[in-house]
């Protein structure tokens, strides 16, 4: 892979590495592992929204909903919860 | 931001894998106060049992609450940093409750490979700043029923 994302670093039982390099969706922020020869639409796809790679579970969905505001929205439910007195 | 390193060899008594996954280690954020977002940077999988031709499959999910286990303290790569305020929970005995079709790292291998995950600067696995969200790192196997390690590093 050009420029991955991460790496998989396996060493078998003779001590043998096999390096594997992954990608990270944009949208869940999965690492999807990338073998060689793969195809492209096997691996998932591209965002043109927010210009990041996807795994084929976002992909299906059909929006772009960015990991980062992913984040922010569960940190936002939390304050709100904790302004409440509803959580801990 | 500090670094540290925790794992499921510091604390509690290690659980048999068996067909359901067993969570190894839970990496959470356990504070309605001191939040913070640890962000997983390393994982080492590995088992210490016989070896023996079978697949592991490992896995790190979304979690919402702790679940049931032994706490660990994480260690911090630098002595000089202070305690962390991620709090992890080792060797589960009651499954935390894990957020549906969220593993972030899937990886199905063979029980005598040693598997090892490193982003790249910037790709972390991030836990958001929530009182107890978090991020469990577990394991099943149609076949091995003896234990296995993991060891994490984070930053928070």
């Amino acid at each position: 892979m050009h420029r991955p994302d991460g790496v998989f670093i396996c060493t078998d039982a003779e001590g043998k590495e096999t390096h594997v390099d992954s990608y990270q969706c944009g949208h869940c922020g999965m690492h999807n592992v990338v073998r060689t020869k793969t195809r492209d639409t096997d691996i998932g796809g591209w965002c043109r929204v927010c210009a990041k790679n996807v795994c084929p579970r976002c992909l299906v969905t059909g929006r772009c909903d960015p990991f980062e505001k992913a984040i922010e929205r569960v940190e936002a439910r939390g304050r709100a919860l904790r302004s409440y007195g509803l959580a801990g | 931001m500090p670094d540290y390193s925790v794992s499921n060899e510091l604390a509690g008594t290690k659980q048999a894998i068996s067909t359901t996954h067993k969570t190894l280690l839970g990496i959470s954020v356990s504070s309605t106060t001191a939040l913070r977002r640890p962000r997983i940077f390393d994982i080492i999988f590995g088992v210490e049992g016989t070896p023996s031709d079978q697949a592991i499959v490992w896995d790190a999910s979304r979690t919402t609450t702790l679940g049931t286990g032994t706490g660990a303290t994480p260690v911090a790569l630098d002595p000089a940093d202070p305690a962390a305020l991620t709090v992890a929970t080792a060797n589960l005995t009651v499954e935390p409750t894990v957020t549906a079709a969220s593993n972030l790292l899937p990886a199905a291998v063979n029980q005598r490979a040693t598997i090892r995950w490193v982003p790249t600067p910037g790709k972390e696995l991030v836990i958001p700043a929530t009182n107890l969200a978090g991020i469990a790192l577990r394991a099943k196997s149609s076949g091995y029923t003896g234990f296995a390690n993991v060891t994490a590093m984070f930053n928070e």
